[in-house]
């Protein structure tokens, strides 16, 4: 048999539908189960595995690969107790460590918004409390002079998304950056 | 007087301890009310991100074409909000996230969500000059 490690009712990058995730030592594959949605598998080969990280998400946990040049991957869907089988399956076929990484669930809205190297990280108390690729950032916009707005899109064609009305669908965000002008003139003062 | 030289403070407030709290309902990416916690939960980009409703200032709803679009505005320093003594935040110089726009096709559903944010700002502030008063 093959050396290769499979994960099932696993969703990719926000998927409406859930697919089978496959680990081999060439890299990693996931297929929509879905027999009426005919999408290509998607395939990232190992030489773009940089890092990976475990985290709660939505569907369960999510195991997010952050790659060399195809930005950032989110798999959600995996039980609490699968946390072990992966880290050793990453271990094992990419020789990279899976990071547990706890985000904030204070609830506040300020915090830190830092650009990362293919996402936009807000953090909240030293702690990540959400995260945007700049594959999902379709627009952006100065709005007077403490303020961002961010025009985003869900990455997938319809036929991975699914029908509209299945979720929530968030197409623009404002960022509130207090006082960069001001200390900017304070500073070449002194 | 002195009274009126006391800097203002922040009133510490968390929404969740343990991320076992989350609704079950966020497992849809759809955001999800919990009056009970005081908190409106978010999908951003995949993640369930709780709010608590004292980071919202307010909340709008409009009908365009085929969808309705829910608007949440939060919290930000340069607006006048209640008492002086108190700061609804902990750090004036942080980032602050400012609005969040979702749209949807389910109007029933997006009237539901609008009505219910509402509906526990309105308690929110209501309890909160309750307890202003207690104070006075």
């Amino acid at each position: 048999m093959a050396d290769m490690t499979q994960f099932d009712n696993i969703y990719f990058n926000q998927s409406s539908r859930p697919g089978r995730l496959r680990f081999a030592n060439s890299g990693l594959g996931w297929k929509s189960s879905s027999k009426t949605v005919q999408t290509p598998p998607f395939l990232l080969p190992q030489s773009e595995f940089v890092s990976a990280q475990w985290s709660r998400a939505a569907k369960g946990f999510e195991c997010r690969i952050l790659s060399k040049d195809r930005g950032v991957v989110q798999f959600d869907g995996f039980d609490l107790d699968d946390f072990d089988k992966l880290k050793n399956t990453i271990k094992h076929h990419f020789d990279v460590t899976l990071e547990t990484r706890p985000h904030s669930i204070k609830g506040w809205n300020w915090g830190k918004a830092e650009f990362e190297r293919s996402e936009l990280i807000f953090s909240v108390s030293d702690r990540p409390a959400f995260e945007i690729p700049f594959a999902q950032i379709t627009n952006s916009n100065l709005v007077g002079k403490s303020e961002v707005a961010l025009e985003l899109s869900a990455e997938h064609e319809l036929a991975l998304r699914g029908p509209s009305g299945v979720r929530d669908e968030l197409v623009e965000m404002r960022f509130y950056i207090p006082g960069t002008v001001a200390k900017n003139e304070e500073n070449s003062d002194g | 007087t002195e009274d009126d030289e006391k800097p203002a403070i922040f009133r510490r407030y968390e929404a969740y301890k343990r991320e076992s709290q989350f609704p079950v309902g966020v497992k849809d990416l759809r955001i999800t009310v919990d009056p009970k916690s005081q908190v409106v939960v978010v999908p951003i980009c995949g993640r369930p991100v709780p709010l608590h409703i004292n980071t919202l200032r307010n909340v709008s709803k409009n009908d365009e074409g085929e969808y309705v679009y829910v608007r949440l505005n939060l919290v930000t320093p340069g607006q006048i909000i209640g008492k002086k003594d108190e700061l609804p935040y902990e750090d004036a110089n942080a980032n602050f996230l400012h609005s969040l726009t979702y749209r949807s096709h389910d109007t029933e559903r997006m009237t539901d969500i609008f009505r219910s944010i509402q509906e526990m700002k309105r308690n929110a502030m209501k309890k909160e000059s309750e307890r202003k008063e207690l104070e006075d």
